[in-house]
């Protein structure tokens, strides 16, 4: 059973200016993670900060096969250079445009995964969601830029880089380009909020409701919510944005638009 | 460009000849032209004609004029080699390619065409350095997805890429094969914006319109329905068949382009040429209602579970061994049975659920005597395991039990000394699971703002939801 999800402020002064509306992006996994919304650090608590430093390894090393700075980068540099809202928002086309005998035959070739079982079922359970879902608008999914789901985990990544002591304040640019790429996507907390339930959807090949919703509706709500606190559009977040060098082993989130 | 090429004192000394065109101070034409003859008069083929064709080509940069400056300061080099040889060539291409990139990732298109001229422009066409450059552009630029139209329509037309013979389709005809398509992709992108722009416009002229209107725009733009108008759109038989082609043009071409179109327009020119979707029956979600439900029990939000009856791990597998019996009778069927559809999908739809990292697969709440490890999560997705395994303290799942039952709840209380639970579960098709712990510090209560667990990996939680699985 997970615990109430509750959005807490951490008791030092949050990330400055910009860096907090950036950091604001994964507010969704602090929150459902048990931590406060801003915190950028281990807490100071030694025996907490250990357990909690022996977490984020192993959530990097098991889930995102990253156990170590090289790799992290790599899978930020991932994210930010296309991430599931590329192949998915392909996939998605694509379903849009497809013929109703195609939308058929397809749709039977993915039962008969499902029915043959196996590994391949799951996946093709997950793919029949995304086809019925494009052919029903489940919530508007055609429309979806799909960006916030990828926004939210590089924000949640950079942060386990960052408490882990693996990333420093190179990782801050990287995040301010994923905020300046969802400002200008998105209109309001509230759509870059609903994008991350359905870009998320879309990437679990499910509808199903979990804690995720819950966390969304507070962030939407509570007063210490950073998706109430700061405003939308400020501060200023242009794109283009002035050129800097890319350097080796330092994440870059692109700005470009293909 | 528009220096005077008819004036005496610079045009009548370039050897207009020996690069194969009329006089002309557009650089650009003055490159094209270049490379197009060293093709046939390189400096190994035909070492004559070659310095013929160098002299002409700087002559007609010496020129006065736009022209003149673009790179008659830089040219020592020579095809064969740039000063410095090829060393410098190749750190000539990494720093234009850097310089690129830095550009193409501040979103800053026009800049990026800029650098790239002003790295071209350093070194003759032809020298090592340049082509250098347009290899590596070739191999690390030209056909990355987030590239953005402008600068590949530039890159297109600064290499001369359009050319069949030319040095790209020479050094990696896969490649520019791949390049050409995208480029027709482009060029019917481009005819559609033609098409839509054009004043009076054809008969595909509002069906383009309304492929290129934004979000929500498109239904507005079709053509009302004529007197032969049928149920779909309003459009007629002709008006369908048009609309059809134009879709599956777009098909033909998706890969390159078709991330730039709306999905929804998409879908709704798609319904206006053919009909309304086929829709299926697949559970989209599980409803308000339904949502409801699973939130409050994901989320513990009821203690009402610590009246239900508490049993010991002992008794668990007790009931366990007894409805393993129970379950044999009732499903009537030998191990291995093929199930029918509805049941695979269910398993199918299970098995997906259980791969989620942020379904956690116990429930865990204090009860008398220590925490409530319940398994409703898993039983709750029966249909795509057969046996459960757990373990408490222990890296490794020991005991084994079958799923009970339906409605049978499987849980137990963990004393107060027990630190960790481990659970993995054996799928239908026989495999096992990974193995998921789930510590038990702190599942009781914790300080305030850092939840019921006390650590981001405390008691309480699911392996933390970090979404990191390719799917």
């Amino acid at each position: 059973m997970m615990p109430h999800p509750r959005v807490v402020r951490s008791p030092g002064a949050p990330p400055p200016g910009a860096r907090e509306w950036a950091y604001a992006l994964g507010a969704v996994y602090n929150v459902a993670h048990g931590l406060p919304v801003d915190a950028v650090a281990l807490p100071a608590d030694a025996e907490e900060a250990r357990a909690d430093a022996a977490m984020l390894r192993e959530m990097l090393s098991g889930d995102w096969d990253a156990p170590d700075r090289a790799a992290l980068v790599d899978r930020l540099n991932g994210l930010g250079d296309g991430g599931h809202r590329r192949r998915h928002g392909a996939l998605l086309r694509h379903y849009a445009t497809l013929w109703r005998p195609e939308v058929a035959a397809l749709r039977e070739e993915m039962r008969a995964d499902i029915r043959e079982g196996g590994e391949d079922a799951a996946d093709a359970a997950a793919a029949l969601w995304r086809l019925d879902a494009v052919q029903a608008d489940w919530r508007g999914v055609r429309a979806s830029p799909l960006l916030a789901f990828d926004a939210a985990r590089a924000a949640m990544l950079v942060r386990a880089g960052f408490m882990l002591g693996w990333l420093g304040e190179e990782a801050w640019d990287y995040l301010l380009d994923a905020a300046r790429d969802v400002r200008r996507t998105y209109g309001s907390w509230a759509a870059y909020g609903a994008d991350f339930l359905l870009s998320r959807s879309v990437w679990a090949g499910s509808g199903e409701r979990d804690v995720f919703d819950h966390v969304v509706e507070l962030l939407l709500r509570d007063r210490a919510s950073p998706w109430v606190r700061l405003p939308w559009d400020a501060p200023p977040l242009p794109v283009p944005r002035p050129v800097r060098p890319l350097a080796e082993g330092v994440p870059a989130w692109s700005l470009e638009l293909g | 460009m528009s220096a005077d090429p008819s004036r005496a004192d610079g045009a009548g000394a370039v050897d207009w000849d020996a690069l194969g065109i009329a006089p002309t101070g557009d650089a650009a034409a003055l490159r094209a032209a270049y490379r197009a003859r060293l093709r046939e008069v390189g400096p190994d083929r035909d070492p004559e004609g070659f310095q013929r064709l160098r002299a002409a080509y700087e002559a007609a940069l010496a020129l006065p004029g736009p022209a003149a400056g673009s790179s008659a300061g830089s040219l020592g080099g020579s095809p064969g080699g740039s000063p410095g040889g090829s060393a410098d060539a190749g750190a000539a291409a990494r720093a234009a390619v850097a310089e690129l990139d830095a550009h193409r990732a501040a979103g800053d298109p026009a800049g990026a065409i800029r650098a790239l001229d002003a790295a071209l422009d350093a070194h003759p066409p032809g020298s090592a350095a340049a082509e250098a450059i347009e290899d590596l552009v070739l191999a690390e630029v030209a056909l990355t997805r987030a590239l953005s139209p402008e600068l590949f329509r530039h890159l297109v037309g600064r290499f001369d890429w359009r050319d069949a013979g030319g040095r790209a389709a020479r050094a990696d005809p896969e490649r520019h094969a791949v390049l050409l398509d995208r480029l027709a992709a482009e060029d019917w992108l481009e005819a559609l914006r033609r098409d839509a722009a054009a004043p009076g416009g054809g008969p595909d002229a509002p069906f383009a319109a309304a492929l290129l209107a934004p979000h929500g725009r498109a239904g507005a733009m079709l053509p009302p329905g004529g007197p032969n108008g049928g149920p779909n759109g309003g459009l007629d038989a002709a008006g369908r068949a048009r609309l059809r082609a134009l879709l599956d043009a777009l098909r033909g071409h998706g890969r390159f382009v078709l991330h730039r179109f709306d999905g929804a327009t998409l879908a709704l020119l798609r319904e206006a040429a053919e009909g309304p979707p086929l829709l299926g029956d697949t559970r989209l979600d599980d409803g308000d209602a339904g949502a409801s439900a699973t939130g409050r029990r994901r989320w513990g939000w009821s203690f009402a579970v610590t009246t239900l009856g508490i049993v010991s791990a002992g008794a668990i597998a007790r009931a366990f061994l007894n409805n393993r019996s129970d379950t044999a009778g009732t499903s009537g069927g030998a191990p291995g049975a093929a199930p029918d559809a509805r049941t695979a999908v269910a398993a199918a739809r299970a098995r997906a659920d259980l791969a989620i990292p942020t379904l956690s697969w116990v429930e865990l709440s204090p009860a008398p005597g220590g925490i409530l490890v319940d398994f409703a999560p898993l039983l709750a997705r029966r249909a795509a395991i057969t046996e459960i395994h757990y373990g408490t303290d222990a890296e490794e799942p020991g005991s084994v039990l079958s799923t009970p039952a339906e409605g049978v709840p499987l849980r137990f209380v963990a004393g107060p000394e027990t630190s960790l639970v481990t659970v993995r579960v054996r799928f239908r098709d026989g495999t096992l699971s990974a193995v998921r712990r789930y510590p038990l510090r702190g599942a009781a209560g914790g300080p305030a703002g850092r939840s019921a667990g006390g650590s981001a990996g405390g008691a309480g939680k699911p392996p933390p939801a970090t979404e990191g699985k390719a799917r």
